[in-house]
């Protein structure tokens, strides 16, 4: 009943524009968050091997680099420590997933648990400097 | 981590340089090292069940008694592809459906999960390179690795499950025994040697065919390369 009072009067008119407004602003959230990281972008122009991002030759490809977050807004892994297999069947579900290396048999299992919250990890497997990303 | 993203994926810098590195390309792209080419290495995402049936001599990141559940898990079930949606948009599958991709001297090809867990073993062939795609349902576990060993292209069967948690596989052209995650054979005449892993990568379809738009995409029972 307010609501029909309220845009009988004249500040009706405002209060039908503004849901007008918020209709139409649902609607253009995505296009707008899209232009804003556009325009939080650089473009690179590199060199590619076949295959990648549609180059089908030697040919440049431009790509473009988007902000969203600052340096190191995620933070690493940099000084990893490990705990032995034993340890490690009390610290781990049986469904939990890993991403698991082999290097010169060094066998090191990362949890995605932990990578989801630091994308990389630096590490040394079997005498290898790696970086383990996600 | 630099907090900038390439087609919704993980942009890297290095602290020596501050050279930006993509993930996906596995290559600089902006700085000093530009162009320079990280070294992909092979690496199994799987169950951490499977892993330790495997290596039962691994070792663990320590979790600390903490990261107990995964921050992405809404993300991973959702319909939404990354931040900034699709540069290429490719219907032949939908986006969110993973697959287990290859590329390999230029040849570039997937294989989504929905066929793989139905057909857990291909001995395939991508422009006349022999590969051999393994999967594991329990675990949702893929591998891809060259079936070429010392100049004899080897073809492979499913053995069927023995009850230890660790599939294994049978060549056709010693019958030797092989693990089909690894890649090792494990007994016969070729005891001890390993199938070559290529690297494979883990994606959902939607971020694979934005970095390859012109992906080959394996059809169920269609192997000609």
């Amino acid at each position: 009943m307010w609501l029909f009072g309220a845009l009988a009067g004249k500040s009706g008119y405002i209060i039908a524009f503004l849901l007008i407004a918020l209709v139409l602003a649902v609607f253009l959230l995505p296009q707008i968050r899209q232009s804003v990281l556009k325009l939080r972008s650089q473009q690179v122009t590199i060199a590619l091997t076949p295959g990648q991002a549609g180059n089908s030759g030697d040919s440049l490809v431009s790509l473009d680099i988007i902000t969203v977050l600052g340096k190191d807004g995620i933070p690493s892994i940099d000084n990893p420590r490990f705990v032995g297999p034993g340890e490690a069947d009390q610290q781990m579900q049986s469904f939990e997933r890993v991403l698991g290396v082999s290097i010169n048999g060094d066998h090191r299992a990362y949890p995605l648990n932990m990578l989801s919250r630091h994308e990389i990890v630096n590490d040394t497997v079997g005498g290898v400097p790696v970086a383990v990303t996600w | 981590m630099s907090g900038k993203l390439i087609m919704n994926a993980l942009v890297m810098y290095d602290r020596q340089t501050d050279t930006l590195w993509s993930q996906f390309l596995n290559r600089g792209v902006k700085g000093p090292l530009t162009g320079t080419q990280l070294e992909i290495l092979p690496s199994l995402q799987t169950t951490w069940e499977q892993w330790y049936q495997l290596h039962p001599d691994t070792q663990l990141l320590d979790k600390g008694g903490r990261y107990n559940t995964d921050s992405y898990e809404g993300y991973y079930r959702g319909g939404s592809a990354g931040i900034i949606g699709e540069s290429n948009k490719d219907r032949r599958l939908p986006g969110k459906e993973l697959v287990l991709g290859v590329n390999t001297e230029g040849l570039v090809k997937a294989y989504p999960f929905q066929t793989i867990v139905r057909q857990p073993l291909i001995n395939d062939s991508i422009s006349g390179k022999q590969v051999l795609v393994v999967f594991d349902p329990t675990s949702e576990t893929g591998a891809i690795f060259d079936r070429n060993l010392e100049g004899r292209s080897l073809g492979f069967d499913i053995l069927p499950e023995t009850g230890d948690g660790i599939s294994l596989m049978k060549d056709q052209e010693t019958g030797s025994t092989w693990q089909l995650l690894t890649g090792r054979a494990i007994s016969g005449e070729l005891d001890g040697m390993a199938l070559k892993r290529l690297p494979s990568f883990y994606a959902f379809w939607f971020a694979w065919s934005d970095f390859h738009p012109d992906t080959a995409l394996y059809e169920a029972g269609v192997t000609a390369g």
